[in-house]
């Protein structure tokens, strides 16, 4: 069981580590000429009116702490040691490793000033380990440490969550007024890797009396592992199906300047039906406390530890069950956002990321600006605390080289640029994109550029004549906007 | 402009970070430092007197004592000759001839043929069983043996007829001969089962009524008996063994064989320790089968063995003792002599730690004159030699000392210290000092001790007792044994190899008081193990 355990989740890294992106797009969110923003909430429209991914690829990973939170420096004597003291205070009570893979392929067209549908074929990957704190007190500071002493210590709380999964979405914004936009997505998923922990129990007790160890199990979990050698058509004939939804919306307000957004992403289920193996314990007493050997056990032709052993054994007797059924939910995500248009293209904003993973919210913060040069550029700057640390940069670029999109964004800069060993988290998404048909949104009567259709043929026939005339935002609303409820 | 600005901006927090490249540099580590602290239980168990006693009593010598407290109690028996060694019935002939009468021989010889004439001789056999007198036997094994011999010139036939010799069916014995003329004839009769009356229906004894008849068959004409013609027979009695008898045996000595009582107590205290044992005895049981008084004349012999195999006699007992016989046959009677301080020397021998109580007795049977016994084939007079020992008294100095060598360990730097917690609960009036001497190798000089107080050897407190000796608390002690790095390198520096563990056993105030043990009395025995360790392990 053991073995299969650490296969699993070494198997698990190993492909997540593959094509990986962080989950938490705080930066990717904010780029205004990118399609991808559909699935970070389904009424956040790009800037173009028909994208297509040619590719979207990154790397992400974040942990709770960095390797620098293991070390104390001495400039006298220019060395360090691995300090225990040091990294057990960068933790907190329960930790995080998370990793997220996605290949994303995913179109958009905006079919009329209103709607806009978009869709991808995704596959998608999550990892969610939880580590508690109570491990690394219990192996660096010892159990009878003055803090740790005849306090239940949980030192087996490994919640490991991960999941594999074909993502093929379609969805739709529509704009219901000049002000709010709705948007949903709706998912039909298929599974094909999964770990679920549903218990993860193990406490130990230090009695300060004379040191007895109360020791607490209660394990389940459950895996559903594809081959090592399955391949991509093995992937859509699995049976284990789901469906999600992501939710959105986005509101302007102030003249169009503020911009709200908010979206629910990833609520939905897979139903695990084949492949799937479940590990528990079996065992009534989930409850062992060790007092001592007593003098018969000291006695006798047993040795005293096998006999110690064989009552561990079987008060925490890990049993297997083939083809359990069981199903599990998605991670759900939340992004709120606000950004506020300080000159034409150019925003500042803030945003928080919020994810429910193994029953615990974790949240990440950004501010950020925007930059837009035209229709070229798109380039933007935010900080933003993550992992409980502050300070991470996060940088994203967009060019458009005609039909081609170019974009990078990372949500932490200083692990490719400074120092990695400070870093928490490492992420790097990039993609290239086909996307037409940027300009003015002559017929959408909220937008700034609209042009009523009695003008309009006229200004067509006038710009005819100008050919190479280059196309400036317009610094003054229209003077013929309808009001906000309009529809 | 204020695109600019804000890119500049943007550019300046990004490159708020710096790169040292010596943080790349992991060879500058000096190790990972450690600084915990971890333990765990070790042992756990309690211990009651009587299980702690019983454990070491495979010949079930422990016992709780009418007054509740725990009695050391070991015996042996010693039996004197079973009762067909003791009486023995020796073998019995009785031998005689018979002359044809002279009437007879007249009747006989002028008889016409076909004519049957008789004859008879009735005779008590007196039997040789001195100093026995004999009223009635029931045999568990022997024969009657009957041998005939005929001087007679005419066959005949004879008839023996036991009437107080009763067969197994409750018939007379009888045995019939017919011989021809001038020859003999014999017969061995098996009389297990027979009931022999020896009384002749009256007072007397060892006797048994015999009646012989003889006929003569007239068959021709020249069958004729001369005078002097006879009959001579032969009766014997032999290998005789009774299942009961009756009558007065005598009053012959009667030995009890010299047997060892072996007292296994104080073997884990040989050599060494103070006792003072309050309330011991020496108890002698008999038990007697006998249908017989039986009076012990002597104890011989009668004494104890030290540990160091010398004897002490066992004085002061008052002799002759007399043991009571049963009334009703199959019964027994037992007889009890207690020997206490300080008439004899009791408390001598506990406080002496014997190993043994060698004895043996000489009795005789029917002290008082003759009177009428009876005894089994089994009957037997039984000793029982017993020492008991209530759990009453003081003691002290009982102690356990050995030397073993000891490698103190080294490299251990990162250990800042170990130590084991010990926690007792103590309900026994008896107590354990300890102490583990570090000792120089070569002059066999202490180094250092564990406990640098004295107080702290006390490992185990005696509970108190009240006047009695009852135990009336429960005493509890937390004692730490601390091995730090301080004393480690002490005792690597003074090449300190060798440990003496010195421990001693002692009853409550010193062993000065007398305790009782109580089967529930009972410790206590948890203990924790810590480490300390603190530092860098180097890489």
């Amino acid at each position: 069981m053991k073995k299969n355990s650490i296969k699993t989740v070494l198997a698990m890294i190993t492909l997540a580590f593959g094509v990986s992106t962080s989950a938490q797009e705080l930066t990717l969110h904010n780029m205004e000429f990118l399609g991808q923003r559909h699935s970070l909430n389904p009424a956040l429209n790009p800037l173009t009116r028909f994208y297509l991914t040619f590719y979207d690829l990154g790397m992400g990973f974040s942990n709770s702490f960095a390797v620098n939170d293991l070390r104390e420096f001495d400039n006298n004597s220019d060395s360090f040691v691995w300090s225990t003291d040091k990294f057990l205070k960068s933790m907190k009570k329960n930790n995080a490793t998370k990793l997220d893979q996605l290949i994303n392929f995913s179109f958009g067209v905006k079919v009329n000033p209103k709607l806009f549908i978009h869709g991808s074929v995704a596959e998608k990957f999550q990892f969610r380990m939880t580590y508690p704190y109570d491990l690394f007190a219990f192996l660096l500071q010892g159990n009878l440490n003055e803090e740790n002493i005849g306090k239940t210590m949980n030192i087996g709380g490994f919640r490991v969550n991960s999941t594999g999964y074909l993502d093929f979405s379609a969805g739709a914004s529509y704009q219901l007024n000049c002000n709010l936009t709705i948007g949903a997505r709706f998912k039909y998923l298929k599974g094909f890797a999964n770990i679920y922990t549903k218990e993860a129990l193990f406490n130990i007790t230090t009695n300060p009396e004379y040191y007895q160890l109360t020791f607490e199990n209660d394990l389940d979990f459950r895996t559903t592992l594809p081959d090592s050698n399955y391949s991509v058509k093995d992937l859509f004939k699995s049976k284990n199906n789901g469906m999600g939804i992501d939710l959105g919306a986005t509101y302007l307000m102030l003249d169009n300047k503020l911009l709200l957004s908010a979206s629910v992403i990833d609520l939905g289920y897979i139903n695990w039906v084949e492949g799937g193996k479940r590990y528990y314990n079996k065992s009534q007493t989930k409850t062992f406390v060790f007092k001592g050997f007593d003098e018969s056990s000291m006695s006798g032709s047993e040795d005293m530890f096998e006999k110690l052993v064989d009552t561990i054994k079987t008060t925490f007797d890990i049993e297997e069950e083939t083809s359990p059924k069981y199903r599990t939910n998605l991670i759900p995500k939340i992004y709120l956002s606000g950004s506020y248009e300080i000159f034409k293209g150019n925003r500042v904003g803030a945003m928080m990321y919020g994810e429910i993973a193994n029953k615990k919210l974790s949240t990440a913060w950004s501010v950020n600006a925007q930059l837009r040069l035209g229709r070229i550029l798109n380039l933007q700057g935010n900080v933003s605390l993550i992992n409980r640390k502050l300070g991470n940069i996060g940088l994203g670029v967009a060019a458009n080289l005609g039909p081609i999109q170019w974009w990078v964004v990372t949500n932490n800069a200083g692990f490719l640029f400074f120092n990695p060993l400070d870093t928490r988290i490492v992420h790097f998404r990039t993609g290239i994109n086909i996307a037409l048909a940027y300009g003015k949104d002559k017929k959408n009567p909220c937008s700034p550029d609209y042009i009523p259709p009695g003008e309009r043929n006229k200004k067509e026939t006038s710009r005819k004549g100008r050919k190479s005339q280059i196309i400036t935002p317009v610094e003054t609303p229209p003077t013929e906007v309808p009001p906000a409820n309009a529809n | 402009m204020n695109r600019i600005s804000l890119l500049s901006l943007l550019l300046l927090v990004s490159l708020t970070g710096c790169i040292k490249e010596s943080d790349f540099n992991f060879s500058k580590s000096r190790g990972i430092e450690i600084d915990g602290t971890y333990g765990t239980a070790l042992f756990n168990d309690e211990f009651t007197a009587l299980e702690m006693l019983k454990r070491y009593d495979s010949l079930n010598q422990i016992f709780i004592n009418d007054e509740g407290y725990i009695s050391y109690i070991a015996g042996q028996n010693s039996s004197s000759l079973i009762g067909n060694d003791y009486i023995v019935l020796t073998d019995q002939t009785f031998s005689n001839s018979m002359s044809i009468s002279p009437s007879v021989i007249t009747a006989f010889n002028s008889a016409s043929i076909g004519t049957s004439v008789f004859d008879s001789s009735t005779f008590d056999w007196v039997m040789n069983l001195n100093p026995y007198e004999i009223d009635s036997i029931i045999y568990k094994e022997g024969t009657l043996n009957l041998q005939l011999s005929s001087t007679l010139t005419i066959p005949v036939s004879i008839s023996f007829m036991f009437e107080s010799l009763l067969q197994p069916n409750g018939n007379s014995f009888s045995n019939n001969f017919t011989i021809p003329s001038a020859s003999s004839a014999s017969s061995n009769t098996d009389i297990s089962g027979y009931k022999a009356d020896l009384t002749l229906n009256g007072s007397n004894t060892n006797r048994l009524r015999v009646k012989m008849l003889v006929r003569l068959d007239k068959q021709s004409v020249s069958d004729n008996i001369l005078p002097g013609q006879q009959l001579n027979y032969d009766l014997n009695f032999q290998n005789q063994k009774f299942k009961r008898i009756f009558g007065y045996f005598g009053n012959e000595p009667l030995s009890i064989p010299t047997k060892n009582l072996e007292i296994g107590l104080f073997e884990l205290a040989s050599g060494q320790g103070n006792i003072v044992a309050e309330d011991p005895r020496l108890n002698l049981y008999f038990d007697n089968t006998y249908g017989m008084k039986v009076q012990i004349q002597t104890l011989s012999p009668f004494m104890a063995k030290k540990q160091d195999a010398s004897l002490i006699p066992i004085t002061g007992v008052t002799l002759p003792f007399s043991i009571e016989r049963p009334q009703n046959i199959y019964d027994s009677k037992q007889s009890k002599l207690t020997l206490k301080s300080p008439q004899v020397n009791v408390k001598q021998l506990i406080e002496s730690k014997i190993t043994e109580i060698i004895f043996g007795a000489g009795a005789k049977i029917n002290p008082d004159g003759i009177t009428k016994n009876f005894a089994l084939d089994t009957s037997r007079v039984t000793m029982t030699s017993e020492i008991e020992l209530p759990f009453y008294g003081s003691f002290k100095n009982f102690g356990f000392e050995d030397t073993s060598d000891f490698t103190p360990p080294k490299d251990a730097e990162i250990i800042e210290y170990a130590e084991i917690k010990l926690i007792v609960e103590n309900t026994l009036p008896i107590g354990l000092n300890f102490q583990i001497y570090f000792l120089d190798s070569s002059t066999n000089q202490t180094v250092d001790s564990l406990f640098k107080d004295f107080d702290q050897t006390h490992v185990i407190p005696s509970a108190n007792v009240d006047a009695n000796g009852k135990v009336i608390n429960t005493v509890h002690k937390t004692t730490f044994f601390r091995v730090n790095q301080a004393m480690l390198k002490k005792l690597n520096e003074r090449n300190a190899t060798k440990i003496r563990i010195r421990a001693e056993a002692l009853s409550f105030n010193n062993g000065n008081t007398p305790v009782k043990v109580f089967p529930d009395n009972k410790i206590v025995i948890k203990a924790g193990v810590k480490v300390k360790a603190k530092g860098i392990i180097k890489q």
